[in-house]
């Protein structure tokens, strides 16, 4: 039976423990955290999140021992085993699109992120058709996309349809627009 | 209601007659296209979609609302296989098994008859599944009613142990987290004794961390995260299809065998909360593979290997509505999603949406049932059409996708802290998963949480104050057994067999 080619996975270099564990710690720090807040609330309030927060520290610690043991032992992780996470990965014989160019991965990503908080400025500031119309292309231009004429047309259909499901068919009320208010009255 | 109850012909006709209404049919094709669509972009899918769309779904009766998303949900299953087929990349985990015998029928030329197999197999897979949902969940409804508070409390956290077991990754991790979803639904004013839990004195905290934000975040910001963080520039480099699609359909009549089988196995596989979908389809793939007199030709481009795994996981997808409808503990992630929108919409799982709510639940039967033809008929009239929609580069995607994610969490309240609130759960919800973490896990735990705290403390008010009560009664004993072999089972298993293969 072919695998279709996506048997295999290279060999990564694994990361360090404490960066690999970090969400880890991180919830640790916030079950401890949220189970001292709870100290002071009223006995029947705080008993189930209590009990769930302990079982949740627990957990973390048994899970961040495990992890500590296995390191120490030089043992491969048992996720490698997931047939369903290696299908998703970029293994086989697909050709790979080329590295894209442009800022790094996490720099992409946090781009990415301011790009979604300030959307919803631009809404409450410009109303949802001129912060869309202008949201889109210099959104996707930031991503790397550099075909003008494409780029112009995908924004006013994604805007019209969306304005046309929202607004005309749906009925909703979405931000006029506080500059556009001010200007206009 | 009991079996009878399925044959009460008047609810049945008020629910024909709401479906086919010339709008509501528009609505259903219309979400059958999205769903086509969204389904066959890899990284897209339902779980990140129906999130989206549950706001939208506000401005509609609760009837077309539950159905649209339903409908959205099975639609985006058929999509899953086109880009299987064509791309060797399935659009959903569920059609991850169609690659292993729909690419390479692609790559003879015979990619159209791959498609019409699979758009057949998932409607007569899905239809099969929706035939056992409306007989059999009315039955599971009648004997939830013997379930008492500590039945309730142990069911949910069986559902809860279900899903993070079988969820990727690890398990202690899955449990953590599903931990952490059962605490983040406590953030607000507990309802029995008016005490604000975890607010830091914010009055947006009063009600509660917000569903549809929090679920928008979670899953369709993450996912977009992750997309921009592969920077892939598009699915693929050209979407072609050859091939006759009506050589597909016809070629179904050669192995109804394969698909009842399949069916069968998806439908079981769906009902026991986990991660179905994803495995249902494997599932029915091997078994098919080892049942066959001609095991070797599985892999290479053999039709049956298509239509084992697009009908189970069709019939996958009613699965997972019977406990999700009948129990209120959902059948998997995206009925997880689904549940959610049932209570957005006022709606409760369990006896109470059978009896007082009747027309709604008839109205998604008969509306399902409606859909799965319409479903087809567009993917067969548009596949040719969709083949080309891979070709949209992922940066002109996630724009879109920003604007539909940002406008939906804002219609949920007309708040805009909703959306910086779904901004950072998508930020928290991409560093879990690139720490190895599942989400489903986090959003069955943050439903079943309420349920499980009401039920635990009226369990112990009944049986004053005593625990015992949950491992008392045979129900909840059964049920807290198997919580415990769900856990410690499988790597029990895995571990015997690693000696046995050792040795």
């Amino acid at each position: 039976m072919a695998a279709g080619g996506r048997g295999g996975s290279r060999a990564q270099p694994s990361p360090p423990l404490i960066r690999k564990e970090l969400c880890n710690g991180l919830l640790l720090l916030l079950g401890v955290f949220l189970l001292w807040e709870s100290a002071g609330y009223a006995r029947m309030a705080r008993a189930f999140p209590r009990l769930v927060l302990l079982l949740m520290v627990a957990l973390v610690v048994l899970d961040l021992g495990w992890e500590f043991y296995r390191a120490r032992r030089g043992t491969r992780g048992g996720d490698a085993e997931d047939l369903l996470a290696r299908l998703e990965g970029p293994e086989g014989d697909r050709p790979r699109d080329p590295a894209p160019t442009g800022p790094k991965p996490p720099a992409r990503v946090l781009g990415c992120v301011a790009l979604m908080a300030a959307f919803p400025g631009c809404m409450v500031l410009l109303g949802f058709l001129p912060a869309s119309l202008l949201f889109f292309p210099l959104a996707a231009w930031s991503l790397g996309y550099r075909q003008p004429k494409p780029l112009v047309l995908s924004s006013v259909v994604v805007t019209g349809f969306l304005y046309l499901v929202f607004v005309l068919i749906m009925d909703s009320r979405l931000p006029t627009g506080l500059l556009i208010r001010w200007v206009w009255g | 209601m009991g079996v009878g109850g399925v044959f009460d012909l008047d609810t049945w006709s008020q629910a024909a007659a709401l479906v086919f209404q010339w709008g509501n049919l528009t609505l259903i094709v219309g979400t059958a296209l999205v769903g086509l669509i969204t389904g066959l972009l890899p990284g897209i899918g339902p779980l990140n979609t129906l999130p989206l769309f549950i706001p939208l779904t506000f401005a509609m009766p609760p009837h077309m609302g539950i159905l649209v998303l339903a409908v959205l949900y099975v639609s985006s299953v058929y999509g899953g296989s086109i880009s299987a087929i064509l791309l060797n990349t399935p659009g959903t985990a569920s059609s991850a098994a169609t690659c292993f015998d729909g690419y390479p029928m692609a790559q003879q030329g015979k990619g159209g008859v791959a498609i019409g197999l699979s758009m057949m197999s998932s409607l007569l897979g899905g239809s099969i599944g929706l035939i056992f949902l409306i007989f059999f969940s009315p039955v599971i409804a009648d004997v939830a009613l013997k379930f008492q508070p500590a039945e309730y409390f142990m069911l949910a956290a069986l559902g809860l142990v279900l899903i993070a077991t079988s969820a990727r990754g690890s398990v202690l991790k899955s449990l953590v987290i599903g931990c952490l979803g059962f605490a983040a639904s406590s953030v607000g004013m507990d309802v029995m004794t008016g005490q604000s839990r975890f607010t830091f004195g914010s009055t947006y905290l009063q009600g509660g961390l917000p569903f549809v934000p929090l679920v928008v975040g979670l899953f369709a910001f993450s996912e977009v995260l992750c997309l921009v963080e592969k920077g892939q520039g598009t699915i693929a480099e050209k979407g072609e299809l050859a091939g006759g699609i009506w050589e597909g359909l016809k070629a179904i009549r050669s192995h109804l065998g394969t698909l009842l089988r399949s069916s069968l196995v998806g439908l079981g596989i769906g009902t026991i909360p986990g991660e179905g979908a994803a495995v249902a389809n494997f599932t029915a793939y091997l078994i098919e593979v080892r049942s066959s007199k001609h095991p070797e030709t599985f892999g290479t481009g053999d039709p049956a290997g298509v239509v084992a795994a697009e009908a189970s996981n069709n019939a996958c997808v009613a699965g997972t509505l019977i406990p999700t409808l009948t129990l209120g503990i959902p059948g998997g992630g995206v009925a997880a999603i689904f549940m959610g929108g049932l209570m957005m919409h006022g709606l409760n799982p369990g006896m109470e949406l059978f009896t007082r709510n009747k027309d709604v639940l008839y109205t998604l039967f008969f509306g399902l049932a409606v859909g799965n033809v319409l479903i087809f008929l567009c993917g067969v009239g548009l596949a040719k059409v969709f083949a080309k929609i891979t070709t949209v580069p992922v940066n002109l995607l996630v724009p879109g996708i920003i604007i539909l994610g940002v406008v939906s969490t804002y219609l949920f309240r007309s708040n805009f802290t909703d959306v910086l609130v779904a901004v950072a759960a998508g930020l928290f919800g991409y560093v879990l998963r690139r720490q190895g973490y599942s989400l489903v896990p986090l959003l069955v735990g943050f439903i079943l949480a309420p349920i499980a705290e009401r039920s635990f403390f009226q369990a112990l008010i009944i049986a004053d104050g005593s625990y015992l009560t949950f491992v008392r009664r045979p129900i909840s004993a059964t049920l807290f057994a198997l919580i415990v072999l769900a856990i410690f089972l499988p790597p029990l298993l895995q571990r015997l067999r690693g000696r046995r293969r050792k040795t």
